[in-house]
C-alpha cells in the first residue's frame, strides 16, 4: 500500500520529480562512466605489467635482487624445472638469462637489459611479439644469425630509425589530396637520409607551408619513417668472470608497448646467441618467469608454496614487481566509489530541497493522513521510499546509459594521443578501453539507497513534527 | 716447340694472375698491419701529449703523460689543467681502470661508460681498448692510390668480418707508401654514410722515426666540433716493466 502511494506521490509533480531524476541521472552517468574509464585503463596497466613486463610470478636469486651482478644465477634449477612442470595451477613458465649491457652503433649507443630468451617458451610468457611495429621486423622469425629484438625507443637511441622521402610516399600522398605545389618542394629533399626525427621535421618546416603541416604532416612522418632492421648492434658487458666481453647483433624486430619506461631498458635475443660470449653454464639463469592458470585465486598461495620450496630464492608476484600496478588493482575498486559517493553527495542536496518542497506543499494532505490514524512509522517510510523511488529511477537510468557508454567506448576505444607521450612515459596506454565489473552497479545501487534514505531524514522529520489539528487548517 | 707457346704463355698468365691477386690482398693486410705496429706494435713507449677539444661554443686543453707495453698495457696521467691534474687510466688487456685523485676513489670502468668520450673529447673508451681490431676483425683490400699533403698513399678499404663486435660498416685508411703512416682515416656506418674522420698531419720525425704529430678526429654530422691530439715529444722502446701499470702506481704517478 505505502509503496503504491509513495510511487503516485513521485509523479503528482512531474515536472519537479523530472528536474531531480535528470540531475541523478546524469550525475550517474558521468560517475559509472568515469569509473568504467579508470578501471579500463587500470585493466591494461596490469595486463600490460603481467603479460608484457613482469609475468605473474618471478624466481630469482635474492642476491641479484641486490646487485645485478651475472654469477647470482637461480640455485636449484632443475628441482624447480621439475617442480613447475608437475604443477596443475602453472599455465606456462619460462627462464632468462639477463645481461646489463652497453649497446653501441656507429651513431648512438644506450644501456640496456639483454634478455637471454627460449622463444617457444617466451611467447607462452609474455606478448611482447604481439607489439612489434609495422614495417619493424618480426619476433624472431627471419633466419639470420644473432637476431635481437629491440624497442623503438632503443632503436631512436640508437640512430636505427631513418626518416627519407621515397616515391612510394610521393605517390601516397598524392593520393592522400596533396597539391602538386606539396609534392615538388618534398621531391626536392626526395632519398635524402635523416637520421634524426628533429632534423627530418626541421627540414619539413623549412620546405613545407605550415598549412600542409598541420594537413598532412603527420602522414608524412609516418611514411617516412624507416626502421633499419637487420643493423648491427655491438654490445658490450662484463661476463661472467667479470672481464669486458663484446657481441654482436642484428635487429630483427622492432616493438613498441605502452610503458615507455620497459621500453627503454629490455631487449631480446636467443639464449644460445648470449651464453657462450657471457660465460653461462646450461643452467644459469637469473629469473623464471610463471603465468598461472586463475591468478586471482592461486596468486599468493602459490608464492608462499614457492617460497617455503625453495627458501634460498626470492619469489615475488607482479604485485610486488610492479608496484605501481599493484597499487591501483588494491585501490581503485574503493576509488570509483569514492567518486561515485562524491557525486551523490552534491545530488543529496538536491534531493533534499526537493524532498523538502514536496513535503511542504502537503501539510494539509500529511494532517488529514495523520488525523484518520496513519502512525508515524508508516508517514516516515511513506517518505523515504517516496525519496528512494525519486533517486533510484534517476540512478537506474544513469547506469544503464551509463553502461550503454561503457560498452559503446569499450569497443571503439578512447584515443588520448594528444597526451600519448606523457601517459606513456608512466606505463599507461594512450587508447583507453573502458570497462567495468557487474558488481559494480550493484554496489551503486546500494549506494543510491542509502542516500536516498539519509537525504530522507529531512524531510520525513519536518513531516513527523506537523500537528494535525494544525496541519489540517492551513490553506 | 710453337704448339706448345700458346699453352705456356696461358700458364704464365694463370699464375701471374694468382700470384697477382693474392699478393694484393695479402698486400693489404700487410699493409695494415705495418702501419698499426708503427703505433702499437712497440716494445713499450713513453710520451707527452696535448688533446684540445672543440665544440661550437667552448674549447678546452688537456694536456697528459702516456706509458705504454706490448698491446695490452698502458697508462695515462692528466697533467693540466690543474683542475684534471693527477687523474690516472690505466688500461690492462680489455679492462680499464680510473683514478680520481680529488675524491681518492678508484673506478673500474664499467661498459656503459664504454662509449663515452674521453675526457669529453670525441675519442671514446671503447677506441682507447679495442685498437688492436683494425688488423683482427677486417677484410683489407687496396682500393688506389691517391696522395694526400705530398704523401703518395695506398687507399685501403676495411670492411668488418661477418661476427665482429665492429660498429663501423666500413673503414677506408690513406697509409703512405713510405713509412706506413696513417694519413686520413674516414669512418663510415652501415648505410656507407660518413660518421667520422681522423687526419694525421704534421709528419715529424720522434726518437727514430717519422709519425705524424698532430691527429684529428672530426665527426660529420656535427658541425664546428672536433678533437685535436698533439704528441709533443714521444720514445719508443724505453725500459718498463709490467709492474708499473699497477693500481698502486697509479696514485703514485707524477
Amino acid at each position: 500500500m505505502i509503496w503504491n502511494i509513495s510511487w503516485k506521490n513521485v509523479w503528482r509533480n512531474k515536472a519537479r520529480s523530472l528536474v531531480v531524476v535528470c540531475a541523478v541521472t546524469l550525475g550517474t552517468i558521468s560517475g559509472v562512466f568515469v569509473a568504467g574509464m579508470m578501471n579500463g585503463w587500470v585493466d591494461q596497466r596490469i595486463r600490460s605489467a603481467v603479460y608484457t613486463e613482469v609475468s605473474h610470478i618471478k624466481i630469482q636469486n635474492p642476491k641479484y635482487l641486490i646487485n645485478e651482478e651475472l654469477k647470482h644465477t637461480i640455485p636449484n634449477i632443475t628441482e624447480i624445472s621439475d617442480f613447475l612442470n608437475n604443477s596443475d595451477k602453472v599455465s606456462a613458465w619460462t627462464k632468462h638469462t639477463k645481461i646489463i649491457a652497453m649497446a653501441s652503433t656507429s651513431r648512438g649507443s644506450t644501456a640496456l637489459n639483454l634478455k637471454g630468451i627460449n622463444v617457444d617458451e617466451e611467447i607462452q610468457v609474455s606478448n611482447v611479439k604481439d607489439f612489434i611495429v609495422d614495417n619493424g621486423g618480426d619476433y624472431f622469425e627471419s633466419g639470420f644469425k644473432n637476431p635481437i629484438v629491440i624497442s623503438e625507443k632503443t632503436a631512436d637511441q640508437l640512430r636505427l630509425i631513418n626518416y627519407i622521402i621515397s616515391q612510394e610516399l610521393l605517390d601516397s600522398i598524392t593520393d592522400l589530396g596533396a597539391d602538386a605545389n606539396l609534392i615538388s618542394s618534398l621531391s626536392s629533399i626526395k632519398n635524402k637520409r635523416f637520421i634524426t626525427e628533429k632534423k627530418f621535421k626541421a627540414q619539413l618546416e623549412s620546405i613545407l607551408k605550415p598549412n600542409d603541416i598541420k594537413e598532412l604532416g603527420a602522414q608524412i612522418m609516418k611514411l617516412a619513417k624507416n626502421y633499419k632492421v637487420r643493423s648491427k648492434i655491438v654490445f658490450t658487458f662484463s661476463g661472467m668472470n667479470g672481464e669486458m666481453s663484446y657481441q654482436s647483433f642484428r635487429v630483427c624486430g622492432i616493438y613498441k608497448t605502452n610503458n615507455a619506461m620497459f621500453d627503454q631498458m629490455n631487449a631480446f635475443v636467443k639464449e644460445e646467441n648470449i651464453a657462450t660470449v657471457a660465460g653461462f653454464m646450461p643452467n644459469d639463469y637469473h629469473e623464471i618467469s610463471i603465468i598461472l592458470k586463475d591468478d586471482k585465486e592461486n596468486l599468493t598461495s602459490f608464492k608462499d608454496e614457492l617460497s617455503s620450496k625453495f627458501p634460498n630464492t626470492s619469489v615475488m608476484t607482479w604485485k610486488e614487481l610492479a608496484p605501481d600496478a599493484g597499487m591501483m588493482a588494491d585501490f581503485m575498486k574503493i576509488y570509483y566509489y569514492i567518486i561515485m559517493g562524491v557525486i551523490f553527495f552534491a545530488l543529496a542536496f538536491g534531493i533534499i530541497n526537493t524532498m523538502l518542497m514536496a513535503v511542504l506543499e502537503r501539510i494539509k494532505e500529511l494532517g488529514m493522513l495523520m488525523a484518520v490514524g496513519m502512525n508515524k512509522k508508516r508517514v516516515f517510510s511513506m517518505i523515504m521510499l517516496e525519496t528512494i523511488f525519486l533517486t533510484l529511477v534517476g540512478s537506474i537510468v544513469g547506469m544503464l546509459l551509463g553502461g550503454a557508454l561503457i560498452v559503446i567506448f569499450g569497443k571503439i576505444g578512447m584515443n588520448f594521443a594528444s597526451v600519448q607521450e606523457g601517459f606513456e612515459a608512466f606505463g599507461w596506454s594512450a587508447m583507453v578501453y573502458p570497462s567495468i565489473d557487474l558488481s559494480f552497479f550493484l554496489g551503486v545501487t546500494i549506494m543510491v539507497i542509502i542516500i536516498a534514505i539519509l537525504s530522507s531524514v529531512i524531510p520525513a522529520r519536518k513531516a513527523l513534527k506537523l500537528n494535525p489539528v494544525e496541519a489540517i487548517r492551513t490553506e | 716447340m710453337k704448339t706448345i707457346k700458346p699453352l705456356q704463355s696461358a700458364l704464365l698468365t694463370v699464375v701471374l694472375l694468382f700470384s697477382f691477386s693474392s699478393a694484393f690482398t695479402q698486400n693489404a693486410t700487410e699493409i695494415i698491419k705495418k702501419a698499426d705496429d708503427k703505433w702499437n706494435g712497440e716494445k713499450s713507449s713513453q710520451g707527452t701529449m696535448t688533446m684540445t677539444i672543440v665544440r661550437p661554443t667552448w674549447e678546452r686543453t688537456i694536456q697528459f703523460k702516456i706509458w705504454t707495453l706490448d698491446r695490452d698495457y698502458s697508462m695515462t696521467l692528466i697533467t693540466a689543467p690543474a683542475k684534471e691534474k693527477g687523474q690516472a687510466f690505466l688500461k690492462r688487456d680489455t679492462e680499464m681502470w680510473n683514478w680520481m685523485p680529488s675524491i681518492s676513489r678508484m673506478i673500474k670502468l664499467p661498459p656503459s661508460m664504454m662509449a663515452d668520450g674521453w675526457m669529453g673529447s670525441d675519442y671514446t673508451n671503447d677506441d682507447v681498448l679495442k685498437e688492436s681490431s683494425i688488423v683482427v676483425d677486417f677484410n683489407h683490400s687496396i682500393i688506389g692510390s691517391e696522395t694526400i699533403d705530398g704523401w703518395d698513399c695506398w687507399k685501403i678499404e676495411l670492411l668488418p668480418k661477418e661476427d665482429a663486435a665492429v660498429v663501423w660498416g666500413k673503414i677506408v685508411k690513406w697509409i703512405s707508401k713510405s713509412e706506413y703512416l696513417q694519413m686520413k682515416t674516414e669512418y663510415y656506418d652501415e648505410d656507407e654514410f660518413l660518421v667520422k674522420t681522423e687526419l694525421g698531419t704534421e709528419i715529424k720525425t720522434m726518437d727514430d722515426r717519422k709519425i705524424p704529430s698532430r691527429l684529428e678526429i672530426i665527426p660529420a654530422d656535427k658541425d664546428n666540433q672536433k678533437t685535436i691530439v698533439t704528441i709533443d715529444n714521444i720514445k719508443f722502446n724505453v725500459a718498463i716493466q709490467n709492474s708499473f701499470f699497477s693500481q698502486q702506481n697509479m696514485k703514485r704517478l707524477r
